[in-house]
């Protein structure tokens, strides 16, 4: 598994998302299934359960903390006014 | 709805050009940035306006296999000629869905611009197009910039006018 930045500070987790089997499968065929929708949603729910397992108290903090501001910044696109 | 990295990952100036020859002003963009090895391409558009794409190297990395770009648009409007340069994906007018959503791509986008801010390139497309307006049909920036005559004339009024809004005023 790559790092997050690489050297030049750059973020690059995008990279390492367009490597997922599952990204890959969704880009070739253009298409998403219920199944598939649902699929994705059970991945996910699965890595926040073995992730939160993994934690010491702190690093919990850490992680959730990030969670959180990653989801208000999904969110902000779609609430409000832009001024 | 135009997508929020085009808004907030911009750099905008009205300049008002009733004459301004917006094609001619394209494609002086294009050409400044091509001798400096840059990728562009430049379509018109139907309200009259011309939208250019440029992207190069290091600095314009790709994102989810997509090459981010400065993108200038070039449109006539009431108060005289927009240009907006701001992030983008190479040669596409909108960016596409799967950017808008993906979770980390203000964060890339938002380094890739303060890259272009550092190096003034934004700065630098506009006034490509501003001083090829101002050359080929007379007029002013409105906002943000430097007053720029387009012939050497002491013009009072505007003078006045414009240490009124407490812009800089050109003198003879």
């Amino acid at each position: 598994m790559g790092e997050w930045f690489d050297a030049a500070g750059m973020l690059r987790l995008d990279e390492i998302v367009a490597e997922r089997p599952s990204f890959q499968k969704i880009m070739q065929d253009g298409r998403v299934t219920a199944a598939e929708y649902h699929e994705q949603v059970a991945r996910v729910t699965e890595l926040l359960r073995v992730l939160e397992a993994r934690l010491d108290p702190e690093q919990k903090a850490a992680v959730t903390e990030t969670l959180g501001e990653l989801a208000v910044l999904m969110a902000l696109p779609h609430v409000g006014q832009k001024v | 709805m135009d997508d929020l990295f085009s808004e907030y990952f911009a750099t905008s100036r009205v300049i008002a050009a009733p004459g301004g020859d917006i094609a001619r002003a394209a494609q002086d963009l294009i050409n400044h940035f091509q001798v400096q090895g840059y990728q562009v391409n430049g379509a018109p558009q139907a309200n009259g306006g011309w939208f250019v794409s440029l992207s190069k190297g290091d600095t314009f990395r790709a994102l989810l296999g997509l090459k981010t770009a400065l993108n200038v648009r070039i449109e006539p409007t009431v108060d005289g000629v927009l240009v907006r340069a701001s992030i983008g994906i190479f040669d596409l007018q909108i960016i596409p869905t799967i950017i808008t959503v993906f979770v980390f791509a203000p964060v890339v986008f938002a380094q890739i611009w303060g890259i272009i801010q550092q190096n003034k390139l934004d700065e630098e497309a506009v006034q490509v197009v501003e001083q090829s307006l101002i050359r080929n049909g007379g007029g002013y920036s409105t906002q943000g910039g430097p007053v720029r005559p387009a012939e050497p004339v002491y013009d009072k009024a505007r003078a006045d006018a414009e240490t009124e809004l407490g812009k800089p005023v050109y003198e003879p």
